[in-house]
């Protein structure tokens, strides 16, 4: 054998990421999507060299997904990572334990960068960082000339080492084992799917400080304002039998911002806001004083401590780490199951998105959006637009009317896209 | 950009209906769509797959229809299983197809266990999978692993793991033999023989990558 093979590089997977490989399914791939729309058409070539120098500083996304004995592991590959016109559903699976592919994918829509990945390589917050990176380089490229004073400097430059690194081995000392309770099984939202697993995204965009002084009105901000608006409009799907059961919002919380971490890997804990319903009209001021209260209980560096994904736990239990990934698979997609039970819905409010101020001209916003199999609202904001993307399965489009048109009725006016997925 | 009196919404695209209430649009059309239209997929084999399912099925129920009606022993019980086995066979096959050494080694303890099933409800010449089939088929597969990886051009860390199983499968015909379970001596000694030159060759020419490869494969 004359070929000189190198040893390849391999990572674990960190602690959260550990549940997504077998809880994913055709029906949840696991997979969100950040965007980038700008003021032009993207140009394929461009961005493809972006690509290809953004991935220099996020080596550890060059990997494949793959089964060990015990665990799964991230394998180097040296599969290339082309650019390519959007031809899939939004949120399209990206792991296929069959066949070996990368956990990303990079497409353009008209004036819009996707940048779609597997929950198991990064978080929300991770993910970010590396489109901020591809829009930077390719705004670099496109207006080389234009810089005068020197290229703009992108605030967030990851060390290629630091970017891999587990956030939850350095800090796991801090956050204390998740104490599981029970609770009950919480309302469900049913009705036909669309076919082949499709995604139905309802996006509205609206000016961030419009949004944001109506949630100072009713004395909340804008995560509460937006999962009282969502519960207030699943309310008006639920019958009188339903109103038993609580409605639940998980809502992940980016734990960058309570211990300091670099770290592009999965770095979240998720906080579950609750709600019962007593009445038939519930006004939406009583349900945002709840949440407020809720938010309030929930935000503290102990709480979020004790909200760390009960996997850590797994992971420092020996009968755990030595049974096989086969066990392990059915064992940790029963608990999955469980959990999900407990839930009714997601919000996920991933903040500012910020680029260096000579590039903001050439952007208009940035979206973001997750896979789910129940009904999960994103939403970001760049400069004064702000963004909400509402995915769900099913074909019927109640709780988006109902929840957009509560925005306009508040006197927010709302920029309405949507995909077609009944249609082709 | 349009707008849906109903909603209070604008609606961007160049869409005739609210996407939210499908109610007519006042307002110009935008130029173009913001999200491109899907065609469905059809995935490929489906409907073969499909057909070689019902075939099998009918296959199993006249078999046991005619045996019943003519009284004459068990033989559609044996029907039965050659179809069970033979799916599960070509189901592995078809869902590991991407990856040929995995697929190929699938197959070998697929068909070995096929073959042990066979040797113990049939009464034709009893031994025949432990002393023969069992050790040929491991002892063809290790070239057949290393010849057609080579020729597709497979990284060696992609199937060094399936070579390495197999050459360690390959040692059960001599436990067969060992145990009396086996016979007949030469093809579990030839299996043995080969799977161990195997063994040494990749600590000798391929020391490095298997070791790391048994390190990512079995870390905890
Ligand atoms: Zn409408």
């Amino acid at each position: 054998m004359a070929r000189r093979t190198r040893p390849a590089e391999w990572s674990r997977l960190d602690n959260i990421a550990k549940i997504f490989p077998p809880t994913t399914t055709a029906r949840d791939p696991k997979v969100f999507r950040w965007s980038c729309c700008l003021y032009e058409t993207v140009d394929p070539e461009i961005l493809q060299q972006a690509l290809d120098k953004a991935l220099i500083s996020f080596p550890h996304f060059k990997t494949v997904l793959r089964r060990g004995l015990f665990w799964y592991y991230f394998d180097a590959s040296t599969l290339p990572a082309i650019v390519h016109q959007e031809n899939l559903p939004p949120c399209a699976p990206l792991y296929d334990p069959t066949r070996k592919s990368l956990l990303f994918r990079v497409s353009y829509w008209m004036e819009r960068i996707n940048f779609e990945v597997y929950h198991a390589l990064t978080d929300g917050a991770g993910g970010l960082q590396f489109l901020r990176l591809l829009v930077y380089e390719y705004l670099l490229q496109k207006y080389a000339g234009q810089f005068h004073g020197g290229a703009p400097v992108l605030d967030y430059n990851v060390p290629a080492g630091l970017a891999g690194l587990d956030s939850f081995q350095k800090y796991y000392d801090h956050l204390s084992q998740k104490k599981h309770k029970r609770a009950l099984a919480a309302y469900h939202i049913t009705g036909a799917r669309l076919p082949e697993y499709r995604l139905r995204v309802i996006q509205g965009e609206m000016y961030a400080n419009a949004l944001l002084e109506k949630a100072h009105a009713y004395h909340t901000t804008i995560t509460g304002l937006v999962c009282g608006l969502l519960i207030h409009a699943i309310h008006a799907e639920m019958s009188n039998l339903d109103q038993k059961k609580p409605v639940v919002l998980t809502v992940p919380v980016n734990l960058r911002n309570y211990f300091p971490s670099g770290s592009a890997r999965n770095f979240f804990g998720i906080m579950n806001l609750h709600y019962r319903f007593c009445k038939r009209e519930e006004p939406l001021e009583d349900i945002l004083d709840s949440l407020n209260s809720q938010m309030r209980e929930e935000l503290t560096e102990e709480k979020l401590s004790e909200r760390i994904h009960f996997t850590g736990w797994f992971e420092r239990q020996y009968w755990a780490r030595f049974s096989p990934l086969a066990l392990k698979d059915i064992v940790l997609k029963q608990a999955d199951r469980i959990s999900k039970r407990e839930v009714t819905g997601a919000v996920s409010n991933l903040g500012k998105v910020s680029m260096p101020e000579p590039l903001c001209q050439y952007i208009r916003s940035f979206e973001v959006m997750n896979s789910t199999n129940r009904v999960q609202v994103c939403l970001c904001s760049f400069q004064n637009r702000l963004v909400i993307s509402f995915t769900s399965p099913f074909v019927k489009t109640d709780l988006h009317t109902h929840f957009f048109r509560a925005l306009a009725d508040m006197g927010i006016p709302v920029l309405i896209r949507a995909n077609q997925p009944e249609e082709g | 950009m349009r707008y849906c009196e109903k909603c209070g919404l604008y609606i961007a695209g160049g869409r005739e209906r609210c996407p939210l209430c499908q109610g007519a649009l006042g307002g110009a059309h935008d130029p173009f769509e913001t999200y491109p239209k899907i065609p469905s997929v059809y995935r490929q084999y489906h409907i073969v797959v499909r057909i070689a399912a019902f075939l099998s099925i009918v296959t199993v129920i006249v078999c046991a229809a005619v045996n019943y009606l003519f009284q004459n022993g068990f033989w559609s019980l044996f029907v039965a299983v050659a179809v069970g086995c033979l799916w599960a066979s070509l189901s592995s096959a078809i869902r590991k197809r991407h990856n040929l050494p995995k697929c190929i080694l699938w197959q070998v303890v697929i068909l070995s266990g096929i073959a042990l099933l066979w040797d113990a409800i049939s009464p034709f010449s009893p031994g025949w999978s432990t002393n023969y089939f069992i050790p040929g088929l491991c002892a063809f597969v290790l070239p057949l692993i290393f010849v057609l990886s080579k020729c597709m051009h497979i990284r060696l860390e992609e199937y060094l793991i399936y070579l390495v199983l197999d050459a360690l499968f390959g040692l059960i015909p001599m436990f067969f033999l060992l145990t009396g379970i086996a016979s007949i001596a030469w093809p579990s000694v030839t299996c043995t023989a080969l799977g161990t030159i195997v063994f040494a060759g990749l600590f000798i020419f391929a020391d490095a990558p298997l070791k790391a490869e048994i390190k990512k494969r079995l870390h905890f």
